[in-house]
């Protein structure tokens, strides 16, 4: 299995889904060794951990990476003596962020690719498995040395992150889409973004979606939130465009045209944040749209248990971890049809992300019906308990052996 | 991000610990610098402080010693104290109501302090309309502080004294902002061409310069904290009062004492607000964007239900927020005036101040609800 992220070192969703995806193949009795960029903490037992850089090191043979090659921008090259400096200034600083997505991503995309070629001539396995496009080189690259199939997993397409597509991004992922025997989505809302960007046919797609980790048993206590003299209307994620701020933001402008005991709070941080804080301004409802910045686990948690009612308004969500999230918290939503999680969580008000009039209605209904949001979370609480990692791995499994021919 | 249940908005230590360092590199030394100087020349060398009540309140707090240094240079009958708004707010702009409560708190703090009843105002940041010197008159006030702006009065118009339009007799005496700029800010400056700048320069410029007034309004920080000790500006102002007073067509004198002593040339009457702020010398500074348009909106909108609540603890906290250094906070200004308004900003962006600010005026609305 080639992942990108794995925890604790992560930036966002795809490192959880990859831990949850791995044990749940593991509980089948699937046998994994799974290649990341790079990793310092001690291996899960349920698989064998692999450094691309500690690999690397390892087995370097004389002849150097020529990365004139694959950057893109000939101004973005750094030499590897630069590169050294720059990673252990960002090691140093303890950023996660910096370590993963730093401007050499390119650069690193290849080197995992080599790696995953050197581990891929001196290894044996069934099937290659690879999560999202910085992976998909080196599953191609597996798959030219070993002949395995290759499974590409498709948690989000470029298109859903951004509305100015990076080509070469695009690129990487329309060859690995192509060169993949099976393409697994997180939804089906997904598949077929799939098909409708690359084309992919369905007839070698699959829909495997991802689990939860619910950490108790019994339904979420929908307790009364401790704020009483405003009702908090949460939106959190990163606030970029594909998260749908904007339309947050529009809704939230709705209501407050209509009730004033309202607030609004943007939990995250993103490249549309400042533009919108001025857009915010600029309405004259800053005192009731505000901006909590980027916010640590705990600090989520507290602002959770305040809250009345969390909004998705994604432009594309491939899945949606965010909303299960403020589930299992207690915490009733109203969510984006454009999102894998509107297909299994059926019962959940749901609207077009641009129908902020609708979701401004379904909000009120939540808020003026407090009722109706405990009725919400426990009549999902049963449908979150059927999604877990383990039932994925067993649906990854049965596709395994459908491309294995057994 | 814990609204309606966190209420401490400021941060005490922080202010407790800027207190420390500017009263120990600043406010000590120059005190004690002037001191002498008052001393040694008979009281021919005399100054005017503009200190806000929130400074004052800080130093009480804090660094008491430094009350205790104000105090003496107060009973040498050569310092004049002038009124501002105790919470060096924008109030006059949102709230005339509002702006009499802050001057008339200010007002008792310096009887209390220092037994004196001003009767020169300067507004926070010299922000000056004909509306200000109306309003002060009615307070009884019988001058008022401006900035002589070129386009307004020319370039040697800060010399007269002036009437404010629209008032029987408030005198209006300007800032000579080149001279004062060149102790403020230019003084350190090794890029300046006239660096460095020696007492004897300074004062032979005051003397080329047409009067009959030299108006020179500066911030106190000037000596050891924006210039360091190891500038020259302590020798400066140590050499500053034998220089001028060498020449016997220099007189030294408080903005009262001018007031007092001359008549009007001419009448002052500025088309809209003026400030010494930034290029512009308008409220750009506070008032630019919309960020710091709607938080200041935001705020004064609250006034009336925080005062109907009549709970002090509520009201002294609103008061704070109307400081005008937290709009500052929020300008988005780029290039030279950036570097000024970045310099003292303790947030990390405008954008994160207004955020901030936003948070805080939220929990206070929310105070205002019945729970």
């Amino acid at each position: 299995m080639l992942g990108w992220e794995f925890p604790p070192l992560i930036t966002g969703g795809l490192g959880v889904a990859c831990h949850g995806i791995a044990r749940g193949l593991a509980q089948q009795g699937v046998k994994i060794t799974l290649l990341v960029p790079r990793y310092y903490s001690n291996s899960p037992k349920f698989l064998r951990l692999l450094s691309a850089e500690k690999l690397l090191s390892k087995f370097e043979t004389s002849q150097p990476i020529d990365i004139s090659e694959f950057f893109p921008l000939g101004s973005s090259y750094l030499s590897p003596e630069d590169y050294e400096s720059w990673y252990k200034k960002a090691l140093a600083s303890g950023s996660p962020i910096a370590l993963l997505y730093g401007p050499t991503l390119f650069y690193e995309v290849e080197k995992f690719a080599k790696a995953s070629e050197l581990i891929a001539s001196k290894t044996k396995f069934d099937i290659i498995h690879c999560h999202d496009w910085m992976t998909y080189k080196a599953g191609m690259r597996a798959k030219e040395v070993s002949g395995a199939p290759l499974v590409a997993h498709v948690h989000s397409i470029e298109n859903d992150r951004s509305p100015f597509c990076n080509p070469v991004v695009s690129e990487i992922e329309k060859q690995g889409l192509k060169n993949a025997d099976l393409v697994l989505c997180v939804s089906k809302y997904t598949m077929n973004r799939v098909r409708q960007v690359y084309g992919i046919p369905e007839s070698k797609m699959g829909v495997a979606y991802n689990g939860i980790e619910l950490k108790n048993c019994e339904s979420p206590l929908v307790k009364n939130p401790r704020n009483k003299r405003q009702k908090q209307v949460l939106f959190f994620g990163r606030i970029t465009w594909q998260k749908g701020p904007d339309y947050f933001i529009e809704t939230a402008r709705i209501m407050l045209s209509k009730r004033s005991n309202l607030r609004f709070v943007l939990a995250g941080w993103g490249d549309k944040a400042i533009p919108l804080i001025e857009q915010v301004a600029h309405l004259r409802l800053g005192n009731k749209i505000l901006f909590a910045g980027f916010l640590n686990e705990r600090e989520l948690k507290a602002l959770l248990i305040n809250s009345n009612l969390f909004l998705m308004t994604s432009i594309s969500e491939p899945f949606g971890l965010v909303v299960l999230e403020g589930l299992s918290q207690g915490v009733p939503a109203v969510i984006s049809k454009q999102s894998g999680i509107s297909e299994i969580l059926t019962s959940i008000p749901s609207a077009d992300y641009w129908d902020t009039e609708k979701f401004a209605q379904s909000a009120f209904e939540l808020i003026d019906n407090p009722e109706l949001g405990k009725k919400q979370i426990q009549e999902i609480w049963p449908e979150l308990k059927k999604i877990s990692w383990r039932k994925n791995g067993k649906t990854i499994l049965s596709y395994y052996q459908r491309v294995l021919g057994n | 991000m814990d609204i309606e249940n966190n209420h401490s908005y400021f941060d005490d230590e922080q202010n407790r610990a800027i207190i420390k360092k500017v009263a120990e590199k600043c406010y000590l030394p120059a005190n004690q610098t002037i001191y002498q100087l008052i001393q040694e020349t008979q009281g021919r060398f005399r100054v005017a402080y503009s200190i806000s009540g929130v400074a004052l309140e800080q130093l009480e707090r804090f660094y008491p010693a430094v009350i205790d240094s104000f105090q003496r240079l107060a009973q040498t009958g050569a310092v004049e104290f002038l009124a501002e708004t105790y919470y060096h707010s924008l109030a006059i702009i949102f709230s005339p109501g509002e702006f009499c409560e802050q001057v008339n708190k200010h007002l008792e703090t310096l009887n209390r302090l220092f037994g004196l009843r001003p009767t020169t105002f300067r507004n926070t940041e010299l922000a000056y309309h004909d509306y200000l010197a109306q309003q002060i008159e009615q307070m009884g006030f019988k001058a008022v502080l401006a900035e002589g702006v070129d386009w307004l009065v020319g370039e040697n118009g800060s010399g007269k004294l002036y009437k404010a339009s629209g008032t029987k007799n408030v005198k209006v005496l300007l800032r000579h902002y080149r001279l004062s700029d060149d102790i403020a800010f230019r003084f350190s400056s090794s890029k300046w061409q006239e660096y460095p700048l020696y007492a004897d320069k300074w004062a032979k410029w005051v003397r080329a310069t047409p009067g009959p007034l030299v108006n020179i309004f500066i911030d106190y920080e000037t000596f050891g904290e924006h210039h360091w000790d190891t500038s020259g500006i302590f020798a400066f102002l140590k050499y500053l009062p034998q220089v001028l007073l060498s020449s016997p067509e220099i007189e030294i004198l408080t903005p009262g004492e001018i007031a007092n002593k001359y008549e009007p040339m001419a009448e002052f009457a500025p088309p809209h607000w003026i400030s010494w702020a930034d290029t512009e010398r308008d409220l750009s500074a506070w008032l630019g964007n919309d960020m710091q348009r709607d938080a200041m909106e935001r705020l004064y909108q609250l006034e009336s239900r925080v005062k109907a609540s009549q709970d002090a603890g509520l009201i002294e906290d609103w008061r704070k927020l109307t400081t005008s250094d937290h709009f500052y906070y929020m300008s988005t200004k780029h290039a030279g005036d950036a570097e000024v308004h970045n310099y003292f900003n303790p947030h990390q962006s405008p954008h994160f101040a207004y955020a901030t600010f936003m948070r805080i005026l939220n929990d206070l609305e929310a105070r205002l609800s019945p729970s």
